[in-house]
């Protein structure tokens, strides 16, 4: 081959290999987005399918973070139900996710809503910081939830919160940035074909549910004294960055607008509740930060839309450490949550 | 700054957009330089003061020994720049491994000795750029190269940003005719760059970074595991250290043509060796070569008799096991190549054992021999090397590696190994020719898609930045 030739030959290698490699990573990304979310969510899929696992509808769901996670325990709460209301009356559903915030739980809303499910009553965490106009969570929705179609009502929110870097690494090389949920997604295909050849119940009892939970926050069986203050400091650490520049607004007030909104449409009750908290988790919330929180609920609250306020219902030992109460804690808040819950159950 | 890393690919394509697009040769290179000096300062930016001190030294030594005519002051030049140079990298690498041994040898003739352990950060890429300089001033002295007159162009044989800080070790006469050339841009080397970038990044991601997670363990806790997981852990570091270290010069060379600029192989399939002497002609030849051509031959070589040639030898692979880490395990290593090169030398083989037949054979032999050379040099201490050595050949039954673990090492081993079998064979020129371009360039994005999904979480150093 002559040199013209052989340059020409290179060139169109070239040309084949990037608009290949760019053309997978353009329908990669479509497809994670819209035909096969597990791979960017995998822990969510795993709750839903826990949930569809379940004999009798959903009648109620709890939406929220690690924090509803820990201090909502829906095998207790399905108990209550079923005591108060009758056994036919349909599950309790947790569909919390470690660091789900307001635009989290829309998204997972408007997911359970269109799957079909029909709950009589939506339990969602609501607390300061997520009501923030600077979005401590942003990110993790970005890389767990956002998709093309909402990129332009995201963009002035990504630049502000420098995360255009991040946007196009989950945009452009979705191969790469969601790699590890792409081998988990089979994994899970795999365990769930594994467990239908065998029989086996997919959901979960609510104490194997808690351990993943401590397992998800790192472990706090052996954790010692110096451990625990640890993970205290840290957990204030990212309270405090969730409520930096304090000022109601942004995605996370509108998500909750929208939260309500999909609960009329469907004639759910929503219930929003502020998690229980430790003394040093509280005081991080100063009068100026207090008073736009409380206005902003005066403003969404109604008939149909009610407010737990959970912040003191706990002492500080039943905490693992700032913000997540531990299993005897989840249990004694369940029960106070419920009998609010049960008092709106139509 | 790690070649397969965002902050790189960034660099990188500054680094390259703008070369290409400047039209002046000069301000090319002096962009070159440029760059090198910040991807070096992105690790210490202090370092890059000792690399400019050892290359002024022989700078300026070089341009001595060419103009004074006295064969001693040539020789005092000489002398002078190599032992700055070699000062240094004793003081960074080899002064606290000096002391400790000092220390327990004290102990255990009952002195106390009050030397501290020094504080010392190990500058990166010191072994390869130190051997590099060596290498210019003594071909200078030989008549083999001329001295560069011009700083910059020196300042960028050392400190040319692909081969900085792992090699290969480049030769002055391989290097310093490239940078007069002006540089033309090819899609066929642009091409061949990416190719062979993309086949090192494989090798990296998909393999080394991969097959460490199962060596690592094995290696750090050889107590605990039983004769198979030895095995499988020892095979894993085998291939790890390979594809690391093959996979890193391969970018290196890759990146290299991106720019112009041609590097020299480093590995030629050294699994596929038939015996020691032919593995360390595929093995790292940059060092190899250099050991040869600045250390064997100036100690005689194989010009006086058996004994004198077998000294060299091993004195060569001891001093090559040292310039690897400043360790008794890797002075053991040395040793052992040494001592085997000795015998494959010693051995009067017979004419019928280079059969091609018996190839195989002698091949995989040559692996075993390797891959027990392998235990000292990656094992914490010289007593888990024993432990491993102990465990590979009496078998003990214990801890196991997980079966998957066990699979992967031996599907990689034999990937290699048939990858190397066909590639020395010829395999892919002959089918790239009969390819179309659509079909080469499906496959290149395919391998880049592969390693995408095969990305280890976290990505781990070059084995081989450490020296």
């Amino acid at each position: 081959m002559r040199k013209p030739q052989r340059d020409r030959h290179a060139f169109l290698i070239l040309s084949w290999f990037l608009g290949v490699f760019a053309l997978v990573q353009v329908v990669g990304s479509v497809a994670f987005d819209y035909l096969v979310p597990r791979v960017r969510f995998a822990y969510l899929y795993r709750q839903y399918e826990k949930g569809a696992a379940l004999e009798q509808p959903w009648s109620i769901v709890f939406l929220g973070s690690s924090r509803t996670g820990t201090c909502l325990m829906d095998a207790q709460a399905s108990d209550l139900l079923h005591q108060r209301y009758g056994a036919s009356t349909g599950e309790v559903v947790n569909l919390a996710v470690p660091l789900g915030d307001l635009l989290c739980s829309d998204s997972i809303l408007k997911e359970v809503l269109a799957q079909g499910h029909q709950p009589r009553i939506v339990v969602v965490e609501v607390c300061p910081e997520f009501l923030n106009a600077h979005n401590a969570w942003l990110e993790h929705y970005l890389e767990r939830q956002l998709c093309w179609h909402e990129l332009p009502r995201f963009a002035s929110e990504l630049q502000e919160n420098q995360l255009l870097g991040k946007m196009a690494e989950y945009r452009l090389l979705p191969l790469y940035a969601y790699h590890k949920g792409f081998w988990n997604a089979w994994s899970d295909e795999g365990e769930k074909l594994w467990k239908r050849l065998r029989h086996q119940p997919t959901a979960q009892d609510s104490a194997s549910r808690r351990r993943e939970w401590e397992r998800i926050l790192g472990t706090f069986e052996q954790i010692t004294p110096r451990e625990k203050e640890e993970k205290i400091q840290s957990g204030l650490k990212l309270t405090r960055t969730g409520l930096r520049d304090y000022a109601v607004g942004g995605q996370g007030a509108q998500a909750l607008q929208n939260i309500i909104t999909r609960c009329r449409e469907h004639h759910c009750e929503l219930v929003l509740y502020l998690p229980p908290f430790p003394t040093v988790h509280c005081e991080l919330y100063d009068a100026g930060i207090e008073q736009a929180y409380q206005q902003q609920l005066l403003n969404v609250t109604s008939p149909s839309v009610t407010y737990f306020d959970g912040r003191h219902t706990l002492p500080d030992g039943l905490f693992l450490d700032s913000h997540h109460a531990n299993a005897e804690g989840g249990v004694r808040f369940t029960e106070q949550l419920m009998q609010h819950v049960l008092g709106r159950w139509r | 700054m790690l070649f397969p890393t965002y902050q790189f690919l960034g660099f990188f394509l500054i680094v390259f957009t703008v070369y290409w697009s400047l039209p002046w040769h000069r301000v090319r290179l002096s962009w070159l330089l440029l760059a090198s000096i910040v991807f070096y300062m992105s690790w210490n930016p202090w370092f890059i003061l000792l690399i400019l001190f050892s290359a002024t030294t022989d700078y300026f030594g070089a341009l001595g020994i060419e103009r004074v005519s006295s064969p001693r002051a040539k020789r005092w030049l000489l002398v002078g720049s190599i032992t700055v140079n070699l000062g240094l990298l004793a003081y960074f690498k080899y002064a606290n491994f000096f002391l400790d041994n000092a220390r327990e040898l004290l102990a255990w003739w009952g002195w106390s000795s009050l030397a501290p352990t020094l504080e010392i950060t190990l500058p990166l890429g010191i072994s390869f750029y130190t051997f590099e300089t060596i290498s210019y001033i003594v071909d200078v002295y030989r008549g083999r190269s001329k001295a560069i007159q011009n700083p910059l162009d020196y300042a960028l044989f050392i400190l040319f940003f692909p081969h900085l800080v792992a090699g290969p070790i480049v030769r002055p006469y391989d290097f310093i005719p490239q940078l007069a050339r002006h540089k033309h841009f090819h899609w066929t080397r642009m091409y061949l760059g990416v190719r062979l970038f993309l086949v090192g990044f494989i090798k990296k991601a998909v393999m080394a970074d991969h097959l460490a997670k199962i060596a690592d363990p094995v290696f750090a806790h050889p107590e605990s595991y039983g004769s198979l997981s030895i095995w499988a852990g020892v095979l894993a570091y085998t291939i790890q250290i390979y594809c690391d270290f093959s996979g890193y010069s391969d970018m290196a060379i890759g990146l290299a043509h991106l720019l112009g600029f041609k590097l020299p192989d480093n590995f030629r399939f050294p699994y596929l060796a038939c015996d020691m002497a032919d593995f360390w002609r595929r093995w790292h030849i940059s060092l190899s070569t250099w050991l040869r051509d600045y250390l064997y031959i100036p100690l005689g070589g194989s010009r006086d008799g058996t004994f004198m040639t077998c000294r060299n030898l091993f004195l060569v692979m001891l001093l090559g096991g040292l310039w690897h880490g400043a360790s008794w395990t890797f002075l053991i290593w040395g040793m052992y190549h040494g001592i085997l090169l000795v015998l494959h030398r010693l051995i009067p083989w017979p004419t019928w054992t280079a059969h091609r037949l018996l190839h195989p054979l002698w091949q995989l032999g040559t692996l075993l021999l390797v891959a027990i050379g392998w235990v000292f040099f990656r094992a914490p201490t010289f007593t888990a090397a024993c432990t491993i050595l102990h465990r590979m050949f009496l078998p003990v039954q214990q801890g196991s590696l997980k079966s998957g673990a066990i699979a992967l090492s031996i599907i990689c081993l034999v990937l290699v190994l048939s990858a190397n079998t066909l590639n020395e064979r010829g395999w892919w020129p002959k089918l790239e020719r009969k390819l179309s371009p659509a079909v080469v360039g499906l496959m290149l994005a395919g391998l880049l898609i592969l390693a995408q999904l095969c990305f280890p979480e976290a990505a781990k150093s070059f084995i081989y930045f450490q020296f």
